[in-house]
């Protein structure tokens, strides 16, 4: 009876849970789901990450190649995320060029990068106006449930922080590299942004960590992306229903918590990989 | 290659930076005593892991490891023909499949290469076969495999995985199918599962 009720009106079926500060699969409006974080499994990437934040599941590779720098920024390299949404991670994707979420998501990933500065383009080159590291960073979703940011955010950092790059240097004679492969030098992280989002139903109720379902009924979503410092990186709201600003607030006190949890999460996960 | 204004793009031209050493030099494939570099024997293969049921979306889904080679596959369907077509008896069995671009030493493209649709007609002839295509007419399966670290038999990882993936669907099937690689390396010898 309730799976029927469900299927035919999501949205009174939501209502009903949301009246008594719940949700559906039990969470409090303002919870989380269990986020699992794996890192190094992948040895063909030079650093890789997989989480699962409930049942969204993501895996990172960080692969770092060799290029020219660009004439107009010859002391940086270059860092270059893609976030992919194959057809096998949910029945509403096919197979064929990126979805739009993927699209927005990969630029979402760029604007992380660009703005929290958690990589230096900089320390990525190898000699000025001539060599430069290229950090390809592809995150595939491997199960799609809602909150494709903050899983993607996630994972990229945790595999820029597992990176480690092989030794080169750029012989001025002869002009050609030389690259030890067995003095690997782990990436510099400079700093760790943590990605937050929220869905508003019903046009006042803000959830935490929206599922699929949940994604589908918003009238609005929101990510905001947080440093260690407490400082706020990025705040992305593309449209959709307004959000009073005490609610925004609630929204950055709530990623502020949260982003401490992931930071600790990502800490515990690399050091049991070091014993 | 023309921009692909879709995705993040890097430098038009990019290199590995051990393409040189991965290429030139021999490499050693045995020891002294004649057996494998990981002490395999010639037809030994390598301990295996296995999960159903990794994708919650998808109607089945399955993960294996081969040691380092790691697979994940996941089957949609029966659903709708993809394109509007006469109405056919049998069902239709659709597999894709896609290295992931980290997967392998040398790192691939996101669009699908000759090798990886290669790969997807041997995936669809080899399981077509084992599935009960005339119990489902006018609706298809979707098959989609992604192999996320390729350590060697990533073809053999993905066709186990698919195998089980649709078993783990419900799909009925005549049997399963698993597959093995074999390598030659010599005249006189082949070697199973090489990594």
């Amino acid at each position: 009876m309730a799976a029927q009720f469900k299927r035919i009106q999501l949205d009174a079926y939501y209502s009903k849970y949301l009246q008594r500060g719940r949700r559906p699969d039990g969470r409090a409006l303002d919870a989380f789901r269990k986020t699992i974080l794996n890192v190094g499994s992948i040895r063909t990437a030079d650093g890789s990450a997989l989480v699962r934040l409930g049942n969204t599941t993501v895996v990172c590779g960080v692969k770092a190649e060799l290029a020219a720098p660009r004439p107009d920024a010859p002391t940086k390299g270059y860092v270059v995320p893609n976030v992919e949404l194959p057809a096998m991670c949910g029945p509403d994707f096919r197979p064929g060029p990126p979805a739009e979420l993927a699209q927005v998501t990969s630029q979402l990933m760029l604007d992380v990068v660009r703005h929290s500065g958690c990589v230096s383009e900089e320390r990525l080159c190898v000699a000025d106006g001539e060599l430069v590291w290229v950090l390809y960073c592809d995150v595939v979703c491997l199960a799609y449930d809602g909150n494709l940011a903050d899983a993607c955010v996630v994972a990229l950092l945790a595999a820029l922080t597992n990176t480690r790059l092989p030794a080169v240097t750029l012989d001025d004679e002869t002009k050609r590299e030389r690259v030890d492969a067995d003095v690997r030098v782990p990436l510099d992280v400079l700093s760790y942004p943590v990605a937050t989002s929220f869905a508003v139903v019903d046009e006042r109720v803000l959830l935490a960590d929206p599922n699929a379902e949940e994604e589908s009924l918003a009238t609005a979503v929101v990510t905001v992306v947080t440093l260690e410092s407490g400082q706020l990186c990025i705040v992305h709201k593309p449209g959709g229903s307004p959000i009073a600003l005490e609610e925004m607030e609630r929204c950055i006190e709530l990623s502020l918590a949260r982003a401490k949890q992931i930071r600790q999460l990502e800490k515990e996960t690399r050091l049991s990989l070091e014993r | 290659m023309p921009v692909d204004r879709m995705r993040i793009c890097g430098p038009e031209e990019t290199r590995h930076p051990l393409v040189l050493e991965l290429c030139g030099r021999p490499v050693r494939l045995f020891q002294d005593d004649g057996t494998r570099l990981d002490g395999r024997s010639a037809d030994q293969i390598r301990p295996m892991f296995m999960k159903c049921g990794v994708i919650s979306h998808a109607q089945g889904s399955a993960y294996i490891e081969m040691d380092r080679t790691k697979a994940i596959c996941a089957v949609y369907g029966p659903r709708e023909f993809g394109k509007r077509e006469d109405f056919s008896i049998k069902g239709r069995l659709t597999c894709e499949f896609k290295f992931a671009t980290f997967s392998c030493k040398i790192r691939r493209q996101q669009q699908q290469d000759a090798e990886e649709k290669e790969f997807s007609q041997i995936l669809l002839q080899s399981l077509s076969p084992a599935v009960c295509l005339h119990k489902f007419p006018k609706a298809q399966v979707d098959i989609y495999v992604m192999v996320l670290e390729n350590d060697g038999s990533a073809l053999s990882a993905a066709l186990t995985c698919g195998s089980l993936a649709l078993a783990d669907a419900g799909i009925e099937m005549y049997d399963m199918v698993v597959a093995c690689s074999v390598v030659s390396v010599s005249q006189t010898k082949a070697y199973s599962d090489g990594n």
